[in-house]
């Protein structure tokens, strides 16, 4: 039997009917004052269809990463980075990556390789002069990331610094360069791990715990995406395009929906943009990287009825640049989505099974049975 | 890479079938032949079909083809894979073929075009022997396709397709090279297709034979069929019919057939069994009481049964008097070594066609059964081909008919005497499906409707499901050929029947044409006297 305590005792039915209108109001916040606000933004600043380019010689790029546990607490990953360009001839090139790293934090720091990877080849890239140069991402999110890697607060803690300046006179190489990630490659990432753990010794007089160094390490792995983020940007400034299918950004409009969840919302279904919004590319401070650059941002829908894509222009590109790239973009867009970075995608891509397949037959087909887990 | 690889073997392979992943740029083609590359030997197979995609556009999302010329207009000529079903054959041994085999290909096993030489030893005549040389491989022009004569006799065939797909001219091909060995071939034409045929040999005889039948030679049970009148239709007409033809039979014997015939002033041959038939009935009405045992007594209530038999004899034998000749010979009496027998069908209704057909398959069975155990008939010649067009019409799946029954007995016994049967037909469906499985050997031409073609495949050990839905886009004169009279199944290009057939295709508009011509020529008298003006 039980004793009714006076509290309440509630049907989840029930509650979820009561809670439903409120739900939904929030949710699609139609009318009413931010829905109004919204729609007023909208009727301002879209401008509805989009013409037809004349940018001819579009290159893009994308990576992908995979890993797979090769023994408790140790990964194998494979990295890629694949450029398509249409020339005359369609030109397409693609970089591996792969290396063995410890499982901790290790989806971020295989992230980190990708990125770098990314970049690199898009600054190679640059030498074949494409007109545009399109990267799948934003360059805004890439630089503002609330990271494990990075919890020293805005300034670059002592050590770090040391640490940094230690790396780089170590190994000799301009971490820009080439076109993979240096701090991934094994053996280097090997010799990073003793001047880390060395400096950090020194600094705090005592043996470093191994989560203080992998965490540096992680930091130095990241300051090579940003250092050679900062060298793409610097040079393929005019050039340099990001497009994002999804983004939870909400810097255009600065409301409680994210930027594409509106357009997508408030916007019709025919072709159309946002007349651009300037941003400012600023890295963190604890990079130690002061460099800034303007950022044009806008959404646009490059054929009717498709989603929105998020469109970042590095430079002060005016608008009538805007429309001419976007016009470029739509002719070559299948499904509202540019063709080129769909090919890359596809040139990149390293799917679960493959991953699997590689590491089970392929990567050190020598271990098997009870030293692979999961076998 | 050698010009001759095709691709190599992809996972999940069975010792029945395998895929196979073509090389860049090379485009494998259904019915070619393929060599792999084994363990411990090489596996013959046949390329059953072949599926292509293009990377770039495997997207279900690419609904209209704008977006194609989109993508093409980016990437240029599309990545294009090749994958091809292969069908195993069997096991090569020393370039000798052997039974299918027992394990799979190892997967990335190199696939190969099978070399000509190899196929031409398969296809080739049997050793010390000629073949029926039928035409070439549709995809290697370079090899010929010959068929076992002794398989095609003990095993049957059917050769199958529709209107104008090339059946006519398979079956004179393989007339013309059966007769030029010397083999004994009849052939029953149904629609006077083929009055008139030659055979390009020096020593190859053609006759062209009317349809005539000795009613004398027919059983009480034929001649019942011929007039419509069986046990189980109509009990009490058969039994009268029974008694008449027992009565005309015995006094055909004692020669006083006539006698009978004078006294109703039927005019018919004196040894004419049906007449005599007719006679005794007729006689046996009018004197009822008569105390002649040549004669039928029957009750009285039996009047209306035996008035209504003699009316069926009198419109038989008024209708088919041509047919029905008393002292005709048989058919089969025309066939002879190095020759070909027409049986020309085309002016008699399907009953009579179905007595006749009927008729002379089990005469020839039978013939051949008697010489074959030694008793009688040893000048018959055999073995014997014999070819019924119009199949589907003789041998229909829905009703029982006389040349069912022949068909069915020569397709269970033809191999033991030497009588092999080939059926052809452009309707598959509605031939008997007994008789049609018992056809082993296939020669398949275009098929078209899905229902013929399941019922084809229902029908054919070695074909495959590929295979029947590539008999659509079979051009004329290609087929399917399947069955023991060739070593392995081939797709064919027949060969052109090199004699004069008749049935061709009309030329309707070069006959409107010429005549045309010749009436814009005629003087206006010549014109309205040619027409009765």
């Amino acid at each position: 039997m039980v004793v009714e305590s006076g509290l309440p005792f509630e049907s989840i039915e029930e509650a979820v009917i009561e809670a439903r209108s409120r739900v939904s109001s929030f949710l699609f916040p139609k009318s009413g004052v931010e829905g109004d606000a919204l729609l007023s933004v909208i009727r301002r600043e879209w401008r509805g269809g989009i013409g037809r380019g004349e940018i001819e010689r579009i290159a893009a790029i994308d990576g992908s990463n995979n890993s797979d546990y090769f023994t408790l607490g140790q990964i194998i990953f494979v990295v890629s980075a694949s450029l398509f360009m249409k020339d005359s001839e369609p030109v397409v090139a693609r970089k591996y990556q792969i290396g063995v790293m410890d499982d901790y934090h290790y989806r971020e720091r295989v992230s980190f390789c990708r990125e770098t990877m990314e970049v690199k080849m898009a600054l190679r890239s640059l030498e074949l002069e494409p007109e545009i140069l399109l990267m799948d991402g934003s360059f805004l999110a890439m630089v503002d990331r609330g990271l494990w890697s990075t919890p020293y607060g805005q300034k670059v803690p002592y050590p770090m610094r040391r640490i940094l300046r230690e790396v780089e006179s170590a190994l000799g190489v301009d971490l820009t360069q080439g076109l993979v990630s240096h701090t991934h490659l094994m053996d280097i990432s090997s010799r990073i791990e003793e001047i880390v753990s060395s400096v950090l010794e020194d600094e705090k007089g005592r043996p470093p715990e191994r989560d203080e160094v992998k965490r540096a390490m992680a930091f130095i792995e990241r300051y090579e995406v940003l250092s050679s983020l900062n060298e793409l940007l610097r040079r393929g400034r005019g050039t340099l395009v990001a497009v994002a299918k999804r983004s939870g950004s909400r810097l255009y409009f600065n409301s409680r929906l994210p930027d594409m969840e509106v357009v997508r919302r408030y916007t019709s279904l025919e072709s159309g943009y946002l007349s651009p919004k300037s941003a400012e590319l600023r890295f963190p401070q604890y990079s130690g990287i002061d460099d800034t650059y303007r950022i044009m941002l806008t959404y646009a829908r490059l054929e009717t009825a498709t989603n929105p894509l998020r469109v970042e222009v590095v430079g002060d590109a005016d608008e009538s640049f805007l429309e001419e790239l976007l016009g470029s973009l739509a002719k070559y867009s299948v499904r509202g989505y540019p063709y080129h970075l769909r090919r890359v995608h596809e040139l990149a891509k390293i799917g679960r099974d493959l991953m699997s397949h590689l590491a089970r037959n392929l990567l050190v087909p020598e271990v098997s049975g009870r030293e692979r887990l999961g076998e | 890479m050698e010009s001759d690889v095709l691709g190599r073997i992809a996972p999940n392979s069975t010792p029945v079938q395998a895929e196979m992943i073509a090389y860049a740029g090379v485009v494998p083609k259904v019915g070619d032949y393929v060599v792999i590359d084994s363990e411990e030997s090489q596996l013959l197979g046949m390329v059953s079909n072949v599926v292509r995609g293009a990377l770039e556009l495997a997207r279900s999302d690419l609904l209209q083809a704008n977006y194609y010329d989109t993508i093409l207009e980016v990437v240029g000529s599309p990545s294009d894979w090749l994958k091809a079903t292969i069908r195993m054959i069997g096991v090569l041994s020393r370039s000798e073929l052997a039974g299918l085999p027992r394990a799979p290909p190892p997967t990335g096993a190199l696939v190969r075009k099978a070399p000509a030489d190899l196929l031409r030893r398969i296809f080739a005549p049997p050793e010390g022997r000629e073949g029926i040389k039928l035409g070439k491989l549709l995809t290697r022009g370079d090899v010929v396709v010959h068929l076992d004569p002794d398989e095609l006799i003990s095993r049957h065939l059917a050769v199958l397709a529709v209107t104008g797909g090339g059946k006519s001219n398979s079956v004179a091909v393989i007339l013309e090279e059966i007769v030029r060995m010397g083999g004994v071939a009849i052939l029953f034409d149904v629609h006077s297709e083929y009055t008139g045929m030659t055979l390009g040999c020096p020593h190859c005889e053609v006759e062209t034979v009317d349809p005539v039948l000795d009613p004398n030679t027919l059983t009480v049970e034929e001649l019942g069929s011929l007039l419509g009148v069986t046990y189980d239709n109509a009990p009490k007409q058969f039994i009268y019919l029974k008694a008449a033809y027992r009565r005309a039979k015995e006094l055909l014997i004692r020669e006083r057939l006539g006698e009978y015939l004078r006294r109703t002033e039927i005019e018919a041959e004196m040894d004419d069994l049906l007449a005599g038939m007719q006679a005794i009935i007729q006689l046996s009405l009018r004197e009822k009481d008569s105390d002649d045992r040549f004669l039928i007594a029957f009750p009285s209530n039996d009047r209306g049964s035996i008035e209504s038999l003699l009316a069926k004899v009198d419109f038989v034998r008024s209708k088919y008097g041509r047919v029905l000749r008393p002292a005709a010979g048989e058919l089969v009496d025309h066939l002879n070594y190095g020759k070909l027998v027409i049986v020309d069908l085309g002016q008699l209704d399907s009953d009579l066609t179905d007595i006749v057909v009927g008729k002379t398959l089990y005469t020839i069975l039978m013939r051949a059964k008697l010489k074959r155990i030694g008793r009688g008939y040893e000048d018959f010649p055999t073995p014997v081909f014999a070819v019924l067009e119009e199949a589907h019409a003789l041998i229909p799946s829905v009703e029982h008919t006389y040349t069912s029954s022949a068909a069915a007995s020569i397709a269970k016994e033809g191999r033991k005497f030497g009588v092999g049967l080939c059926l052809v037909s452009q309707r598959p469906k509605r031939l008997n499906s007994d008789v049609l499985s018992q056809m082993v050997n296939k020669i398949i031409l275009r098929v078209v409707e899905p229902e013929d073609q399941a019922y084809v495949r229902r029908a054919t050990e070695f074909l495959s499901e590929e295979m029947v839905s590539y008999l659509p886009s079979l051009d004329v004169g290609e087929a399917v050929v399947v069955g023991p009279m060739v070593r392995i199944p081939a797709l064919v290009k027949v060969r052109l029947f090199e004699g004069k057939r008749g049935g061709e295709s009309m030329k309707a508009y070069e006959m409107w044409r010429e005549g045309l011509k010749k009436r814009l020529s005629a003087s206006p008298d010549e014109y309205y006297d040619s027409i009765g003006g």
